[in-house]
């Protein structure tokens, strides 16, 4: 640390107070001699000593404390001019005021390099403290790797390279590897031992002392996430307190890799656990969901393909009918499966757009009336609806289910009402049918996918065909992941007397500026 | 004599099965599995003295994309084209609608959709020569581009002028959907593409001018996410 060799030595400008004090004790001894005796004159002496010693080394202060005693002998004490000494007792006061000198000069010497190390420690911490903060500022490894060197450098007052093991190093190897600075030859060689011995080597850290380089590995825990390697101009110069410092920031960034790689591995386990049950849902979906439509889509078509000959025109118009409706009632499971799995990989990923709501339930509402043209439906839609921002394919999948659903699960002849009111911030639109209803004990369970496989839950409500049949499927599910991503709520509600009403609350965001002719 | 109709796509049952039904509708197919294939079918029969009439192309194709071979359609006949696609493109539908499709069709599909919107796109008969459209009449509504004027069961319609350049860009494409970017472009300008809400509006005071029942139009159709048609 370039400031602690100015600490111990310290420059001209540094001693100046020292000097001024010895010039004022010599005035003072001068001015004050014949009127004071000679112990008191030395007693002054002992002050300007003891004072000094606060600007001078120890060395120093004890040399010119030394120096000054003899000129004392030589201009004060009896006889005069020479550094014999006449009376007992004055031999006795220089000997004491020697000792005296050298014993203050000696403790302040040492709280001064007390003081030194306190201070160079605060050093060291603040610098470790600031490196911290860096080190908070980015995510990108490499750009940490480059910090960690440019802080090492300034430290060192040499060239630094770091190697960095984002996996660190493990049983299985090593991992990829990113190499910072122009280390080469037997320096990277030294960087991978580090890495592998999980210790400092090098001089002064008691471990490969011949070698000219010191290495600090980026402790984690456990393993090492790389290693930084001083070379020889460096290396020579670092104290212990400068070697621990390194040691520490190096091992700061070890940490910080490690507990990025901890972070990086509960993502993916995270991502793993979700394509999991993703893969469940699509496997539920086909075992559970698929088959029926499919044996009597198979069922119809070979009736059609082996006995066509044997049938009546009628009939097989019958058996074409049954085929398209099992072909579409598979393609609109199919669509909801993929749109779940689509919204439980990538939910941000949908495409919102200013879209008007009578419209989107306009276009679900022709396309009901086109699959079911006997069904009665009725709307209610107040005009100048606020617009919402929404993905409208995405909405129509959602009130096009709820629809289906309703007139599923409903008399033939019973109305289907569809209804919106506008409520503070929010538009409620309402899907009511006049069918059995939704027992409460399945209110919620009606939106998770596949219920139907908690085997005695459906048991219990085996007696009541509708109450199972509602909770089957991908349809209701759907409809909730997209609710989901547009900050909606969906709900089940009972109708009086009788039916269901499916709920679902849009926020209204601040509507777009529009000039508005008339 | 019969229309001559050239069918691209991949699936060897379904290109079947269109084939047979299309034959049965009376039209002349050729049936084409490649987009090189479609190619050289196209520029063989496009020089001779009975060009096509309309193309049917599947996006996914095992030697492109059909997106490519429509642009390069586009580029250098005014044949029609019909879009046939799979479900997960939808932004890539808007796409070709806006490069010049003339109209799309989501698979599946029943055969009497498909001959609905080829019908359709038949009458207009492509983008480039087609004679613009300047008179509209379904069920009770009536409009007459060149004279300006909507009546409604015979009583004459006030319309704004933004209104009527919006109800007017609609009727010169008829039956087929419009994209909300080609409607924003022609009705408001180039810098006005990304305004969707200005198209939201319009369209409800249209079809609250319009419509018996502006919930369920029966006349200015909606097409989530792509646009609007005007019903024929």
């Amino acid at each position: 640390m370039p400031s602690s060799r100015r600490l111990s030595a310290p420059k001209f400008e540094a001693r100046w107070p020292a000097v001024v004090i010895w010039l004022c004790a010599w005035g003072l001894l001068w001015g004050l001699d014949g009127v004071f005796n000679l112990g008191n004159l030395a007693l002054l002496l002992v002050l300007a000593s003891a004072i000094a010693g606060v600007w001078l080394s120890a060395l120093v202060s004890v040399g010119t404390s030394a120096a000054f005693v003899l000129m004392f002998n030589w201009f004060f004490v009896e006889p005069r001019y020479t550094f014999s000494v006449h009376l007992h007792q004055d031999l006795l006061l220089l000997v004491t005021m020697m000792g005296v000198s050298v014993v203050v000069s000696y403790l302040m010497a040492r709280l001064r390099l007390a003081a030194d190390l306190e201070s160079q420690h605060a050093q060291a911490s603040e610098q470790l403290r600031a490196w911290s903060d860096k080190l908070r500022e980015t995510r990108d490894v490499m750009v940490q790797g480059r910090q960690l060197q440019a802080v090492m450098a300034q430290e060192a007052g040499c060239d630094v390279s770091v190697l960095l093991l984002e996996e660190g190093a493990s049983d299985q190897g090593l991992g990829q590897s990113q190499l910072i600075g122009n280390a080469h030859g037997q320096d990277v060689q030294g960087l991978w031992a580090c890495v592998q011995q999980f210790g400092a080597m090098g001089p002064g850290t008691g471990r490969h002392e011949n070698q000219d380089t010191v290495f600090f590995p980026l402790r984690g825990r456990a393993r090492a996430y790389g290693a930084a390697a001083l070379p020889r101009q460096g290396a020579k110069q670092l104290t212990q307190l400068q070697r621990d410092t390194l040691q520490q920031a190096c091992d700061m960034l070890g940490l910080e890799m490690e507990r990025a790689q901890i972070l990086r591995l509960t993502q993916q386990a995270k991502d793993d656990a979700q394509s999991h049950s993703l893969r469940n849902t699509l496997l539920t979906s086909i075992s559970h969901d698929y088959r029926t439509p499919l044996a009597n889509l198979m069922g119809a078509a070979s009736v059609i393909h082996d006995q066509a000959s044997r049938l009546s025109t009628n009939k097989i118009t019958d058996l074409a009918q049954t085929v398209l409706d099992e072909a579409q009632h598979l393609n609109r499971m199919t669509t909801n499966t993929l749109q779940l799995a689509r919204l439980d990989v990538a939910p941000m990923q949908i495409k919102k757009d200013w879209e008007s709501l009578q419209e989107i339930l306009g276009s679900v509402l022709a396309k009901a009336r086109q699959r079911h043209p006997q069904r009665r439906m009725a709307t209610m839609v107040p005009d100048g609806l606020p617009l919402i921002h929404c993905d409208a394919i995405l909405l129509v999948q959602l009130f096009d289910n709820l629809v289906e659903n309703a007139i599923k699960y409903s008399p033939a002849d019973t109305q289907i009402d569809i209804q919106v009111t506008v409520q503070s911030n929010t538009l409620v639109v309402r899907v009511m049918d006049e069918g059995a209803g939704i027992a409460d004990a399945w209110k919620d369970k009606v939106f998770q996918a596949f219920e139907r496989v908690h085997a005695e839950a459906a048991q219990a409500d085996a007696t009541d065909e509708n109450q199972l049949r509602r909770g089957m499927g991908v349809g209701l599910a759907v409809c909730k992941a997209i609710a989901n991503v547009h900050g909606a709520k969906l709900w089940v509600e009972d109708r009086q007397p009788r039916g269901a009403v499916m709920c679902l609350s849009l926020p209204v965001q601040q509507q777009p500026d529009v000039m508005v002719e008339t | 004599m019969a229309l001559k109709v050239l069918l691209v796509e991949d699936d060897r049952e379904l290109r079947q099965t269109l084939r047979d039904a299309l034959h049965v509708e009376g039209y002349d197919v050729i049936a084409s599995g490649s987009s090189a294939d479609a190619r050289a079918v196209l520029s063989h029969s496009m020089a001779s003295d009975r060009p096509l009439d309309l193309l049917v192309l599947d996006l996914g194709l095992p030697d492109g994309d059909g997106g490519d071979l429509l642009r390069n359609v586009r580029a250098q006949y005014a044949l029609p084209i019909l879009i046939i696609s799979a479900r997960h493109d939808d932004a890539n539908k808007v796409a070709l609608l806006d490069a010049g499709a003339d109209d799309y069709l989501v698979k599946p599909f029943s055969i009497s959709e498909l001959l609905a919107r080829m019908r359709v796109t038949l009458r207009h008969r492509g983008t480039t020569v087609r004679a613009p459209q300047t008179h509209y009449r379904c069920g009770a509504l009536e409009i007459d581009l060149a004279k300006h004027v909507v009546s409604k069961a015979g009583e004459p319609v006030h319309l704004t002028p933004t209104e009527f350049k919006l109800l007017a860009r609609l009727v010169r494409q008829a039956g087929q959907v419009v994209t909300h970017r080609q409607l924003l472009v022609d009705v408001w300008g180039a810098e006005h593409v990304d305004q969707t809400h200005y198209l939201r509006l319009y369209m409800g005071q249209l079809r609250a001018k319009l419509e018996a029942n502006p919930t369920e139009p029966s006349l200015l159709l909606t097409e989530p996410g792509i646009g609007y048609r005007l019903a024929e």
